[in-house]
């Protein structure tokens, strides 16, 4: 049987890790489905796992801002959003405007496309 | 109805109108492009050569060495750096110096002063960097170095202080005589033309004589390197390769302002071919390195090319056109700049004569003043000084350029004085923020929305260098909440 | 004119961290910021991957910067904002600033600390040949229009040089709804992360160009176009392999230098290699009580390594200021006298299959003991899947470090005790070989 091995740089953190992600053709099912080495971190695994099956991205814009002491806000998503819809959620943000002033970790948009996931400030602006 | 209309508003262009402000004369200057001093005068090896070059019995010669003279005073009247640091043309074998020997003579019957045919020991002493293959060198202490845009756009100031107009982004596209008036574009009416259009002088001339083969200009480029100001112990003097068939070769020289500048080489081109090749620059660092041994390429901070006029008589065309009242003044390849300021006198002599001979009356100006305000250059004062102006404006102590150390004060200064900046790299002209280590990576934001908050203009419709050339496409706007 | 006893020129991540360590005494610390707001270049690093080696989680440039702003402000440190130092006075202990509310400012200092990070290198600098249009950005610079400004600087982008701003700025421009046609990288590999490789090209489908770079820059006003080239193994364009691509923006991510002109004008010395300042294991210069930290000491591929080179620099400053009033009483000439005698130094060097090192120099009195610990930083040339670091003691082998992934866009960095080596030692010498 042919075994498919695929290699990925795990983007967990900067270090970046070569990894290497073999199907495990072990029958049994309470093993794991890949079987993944060049990982230094339990991240590695858990990337090269997501990698395969549903890929997610955290996404990071600026929104902008009103009345604040700087004309733009940075924003990220609170969690990974599907890859699928990264570009939506960036048109999406490119028509919100925000007040100052304005604290970091502050929910902008909840739920954005319904996707579970909330929009936060990264930054705290004051009022001008 | 005008008395004088310079077409070009270059440094020769400049100086006349600011020469004919001395009279009662009802003067504009027309220029296609968005500032003045766009053409050949912002982009030449920025020198002003000692003289001993161009034969002594053609104009080029006669005027280089006049304008030579007239610097030191022009550069007090008009407030922009001048330094006579003298200029060395390195001679190797036998060959190179005859030539020298055949310079040293034509600059004798110019009466240049101070020339000086020097050995090895003495050129050592002077250039401890020169290649030891260089025996022998022609010294020419009265070579300086200068700004030229900045001739140009104080000339023009002080023109304009002195009552001239300037129209800038007006592109000639018809000139028509009728009677005693040439009519230009069909709206701006004038007694006299002149054309200082550089290499589009012949374009211009065809306009109103469209047979003419007097005025027959082709292009030659040539492309420079700007090092950064660390490498300014490289070189004391202006150094020139030994002159050739097709020029006075290339220099390594210091600016103005401490950077180093080498450059040219030669090439046929368009006329509108401003880009640099990989091959003219190499071409120029071998003829650089051949001077000296240790050329810090990179310490580079900008790559350009500037284009020359070459006319097919070989010399310099000032005279009062077949058509009478439009004065050619055109040809003005190297060393047009050194000649400028006594082209601008010997073209006002020739627009006295033309009034004379239709009786016509001409005053002198009784109110002209020569002298332009010099810009602050707020780094180099004194602390006691940088404290009273900042007393008087604030915005002396807001620096906006780290590499220059230029504030924001000095560049709105820039903006709103006659012939003021109004792009990115007229400011970088004038004050020169961008001009430094960083080309701006830093300040040129900050330049954008000082100009578009003096000029009252859209970011985005604040461009960079020639007309359209905006930097930022799209600011994105959004409803207020 | 007022006195600190610590003043720190910068206000990023460096400055910020040194600021932060210096004032936790009674000392007086300044810390002098261009900007109208802390944090550097960092407000401007809208994307995560910051704080992983300090806070084990991934911040977005803003909000590290804003973690270590917090804690300046609940400091005694002072902050100026909207100032530039335009003059440091090393014999009189002094600088001059220009403050853009506050005009012009001379402090006096006992230890000063250099956090001026870095700029980028431009146009010139790489010599692309070609017309000079508008649209020719460095990556920094259109990041700035991008995040700050809130400007839309392009719509159809390339980018030269696979730097890390280079990479992140594909992938920002791609989602602010440009089109980034390619990315040239005139090496075999790409100086920038891995992960911003896998994160900012692969997954929008963006090529990059490995052995490939500009060679010409088309267009009048606006750029109209670049002409891309292969190029050999000496970067030299190779005939026949131009392409024409059709943009109106061309991003530079050529390279970052330390921004020393305020340094080499004050007389410190200049290692050739990091463009830093020459830093000893206290971050200190070779002039007494100027320690530098950061990216104006050498370029780093991590925030988190600036922020602990800064508070080591703030530590150390914090010492020497203590020690110096502890000897108040000598007079400047023995103090310097003794310093000399003290001022033993073991040099340290590299082979060439390495950039740089960091520290360049040790020195064997320390203001603190517990720091006879230190870290050496390098930076190999080339791309080494497995290779072996061997570091040498006066021509001596003395220990081998071996080290996978080796890559010139990431810092390796060893530990060392000053107490196991030699007495003898006068010089450290590292070398690579590839296993």
């Amino acid at each position: 049987m042919n075994v498919q091995v695929v290699k990925k740089i795990c983007i967990s953190c900067p270090i970046g890790c070569h990894l290497v992600i073999k199907e495990n053709d072990s029958n049994d099912l309470s093993e794991s489905k890949y079987i993944i080495t060049g990982n230094r971190c339990a991240k590695g695994v858990k990337y090269a796992e997501e990698e395969m099956s549903n890929p997610t991205r955290i996404v990071t814009t600026t929104i902008a801002v009103q009345d604040g002491v700087v004309k733009r806000l940075p924003v990220k998503s609170n969690a990974p959003l599907d890859k699928s819809i990264i570009f939506d959620v960036c048109i999406e943000l490119s028509h919100i405007v925000c007040r100052a002033p304005i604290i970091l970790g502050e929910t902008v948009l909840s739920n954005v496309l319904n996707s579970g996931v909330d929009i936060v400030a990264c930054r705290t602006i004051e009022h001008l | 109805m005008y008395d004088v209309a310079i077409i070009g508003a270059g440094v020769v262009g400049t100086l006349i109108a600011r020469s004919l402000a001395k009279y009662e004369l009802k003067i504009i200057i027309l220029d296609k492009e968005n500032d003045v001093a766009c053409g050949a005068t912002k982009a030449n090896s920025a020198l002003i050569h000692a003289g001993y070059d161009a034969p002594f019995d053609s104009l080029r010669g006669q005027l280089n060495a006049k304008g030579n003279e007239l610097y030191t005073q022009l550069s007090k009247e008009l407030n922009f750096s001048f330094e006579r640091i003298g200029s060395l043309v390195l001679g190797e074998g036998s060959e190179d110096y005859k030539t020298l020997e055949r310079l040293y003579e034509n600059g004798i019957k110019l009466n240049i002063p101070g020339l000086k045919l020097i050995d090895r020991e003495e050129l050592a002493l002077m250039e401890p960097g020169v290649n030891v293959k260089f025996q022998h060198a022609l010294y020419a202490p009265t070579a300086g170095i200068t700004e030229p845009w900045e001739v140009a756009i104080a000339a023009c100031e002080n023109a304009m202080d002195n009552g001239v107009e300037l129209r800038l982004n007006y592109a000639v596209n018809s000139i028509k005589k009728d009677n005693f008036k040439y009519r230009i574009n069909d709206e701006i009416e004038t007694k006299l033309v002149i054309n200082c259009a550089g290499i589009y002088a012949d374009y211009i001339y065809s306009l109103i004589s469209p047979n003419q083969d007097r005025v027959k200009l082709s292009a030659r480029r040539g492309q420079y390197y700007l090092l950064d100001k660390s490498a300014s112990n490289i070189v004391k003097h202006i150094l020139f390769t030994c002159p050739t068939e097709k020029g006075k070769g290339t220099i390594i020289s210091p600016t103005a302002h401490g950077n180093i500048i080498i450059g040219p080489n030669s090439e046929q081109v368009q006329k509108d071919d401003t880009s640099t090749t990989f091959t003219g620059l190499f071409e120029v660092l071998g003829k650089a390195r051949k001077m000296i041994s240790e050329v810090p390429v990179e310490l580079n901070i900008a790559n350009f090319s500037g284009i020359r006029a070459e006319p097919s008589t070989r010399d310099f065309i000032i005279e009062e056109s077949n058509e009478k009242r439009f004065v050619n003044v055109a040809g003005i390849k190297s060393p047009g700049l050194s000649s400028a300021p006594a082209i601008a006198e010997y073209v006002t002599d020739l627009v006295l004569q033309i009034y004379q001979r239709e009786s016509w009356v001409v005053e002198k100006n009784k109110v002209f003043s020569p002298l332009r305000k010099a810009r602050y250059h707020f780094a180099s004062l004194s602390s006691d000084k940088q404290e009273h102006l900042i007393k008087l404006d604030p915005r002396f102590a807001h620096i906006i350029c780290r590499c220059e150390t230029i504030s924001e004060a000095e560049i709105v200064d820039a903006i709103h004085r006659n012939c003021g900046a109004k792009t990115i790299n007229g400011v970088k002209r004038r004050v020169r923020p961008g001009a430094g280590r960083c080309q701006g990576g830093f300040c040129g934001p900050k330049i954008i929305d000082i100009l578009s908050r003096e000029l009252n203009i859209d970011r985005t419709k604040v461009e960079h260098e020639r007309g359209g050339s905006y930097p930022i496409m799209k600011e994105r706007k959004y409803e207020k909440l | 004119m007022k006195n600190y006893d610590v003043i720190v020129i910068g206000g990023g991540p460096a400055g910020l961290s040194a600021a932060f360590e210096a004032s936790k005494s009674e000392l007086k610390v300044l810390l002098i910021e261009r900007d109208k707001c802390l944090g550097g270049i960092l407000n401007q690093c809208i994307h995560t991957g910051f704080g992983v080696q300090i806070f084990k989680e991934e911040l977005t440039g803003p909000e590290y910067a804003e973690r270590y702003i917090d804690l300046i402000e609940q400091s005694n440190a002072e902050v100026l904002l909207n100032s530039m130092v335009v003059e440091i006075d090393k014999v009189d202990r002094k600088i001059t600033v220009m403050s853009e509310y506050q005009g012009r400012l001379t402090f006096t200092y006992t230890a000063l600390i250099l956090a001026m990070g870095c700029r980028e290198r431009s146009r010139g600098s790489v010599i692309i040949p070609g017309t000079r249009p508008a649209g020719v950005f460095t990556a920094g610079a259109a990041q700035y229009y991008t995040n700050i400004m809130g400007d839309k600087i392009g719509e159809n982008i390339f980018i030269l040089g696979s730097g890390d701003i280079g990479l992140i700025m594909a992938r920002r421009m791609t989602l602010e709804g440009s089109k980034v046609l390619g990315v040239a990288e005139i090496q075999s590999f790409s100086s920038g992360l891995n992960r911003n490789i896998v994160q900012c090209l692969e997954d929008f489908e963006i090529p990059l160009y490995l052995n490939h770079t500009v060679v010409e820059i088309h267009g009048d006003t606006r750029i109209e176009g670049v002409t891309i080239s292969k190029v050999d193994e000496n970067y030299k364009p190779i005939e026949g392999t131009q392409q024409y691509i059709s943009c109106d923006t061309l991003l530079l991510s050529v390279g970052l230098i330390p921004e020393n002109e305020l340094t080499r004008a004050a007389g410190i010395s200049i290692d050739g290699k990091t463009k830093g300042p020459v830093i000893n294991q206290e971050m200190e210069t070779n002039v007494k009580g100027i320690f530098a930290c950061g990216n104006v000491a050498q370029v780093h591929d991590l925030v988190d390594f600036v922020t602990l080179e800064g508070a080591r620099a703030g530590r150390n400053a914090l010492k020497y200021v203590l020690r110096y009033f502890q000897n108040r009483n000598l007079t400047i000439e023995k103090e310097s006298e003794s310093r000399k005698e003290l001022n033993q130094e073991i040099g340290i060097n590299i082979s060439n299959q390495f950039l740089m090192v960091s520290p360049q120099v040790l020195k064997r009195e320390l203001l603190d003991v517990s720091q006879e610990d230190f870290q050496v930083m390098l930076r190999v040339s080339n791309p080494m899947e497995k290779g072996k670091i061997i570091m040498y003691v006066d021509g001596v082998k003395f220990k081998q470090f071996d080290k996978k992934f080796l890559t010139p866009g990431e810092s390796i960095h060893l530990k060392l005790s000053l107490s196991t080596l030699p007495n003898t030692a006068n010089n450290l010498m590292f070398e690579l070989t590839e296993v």
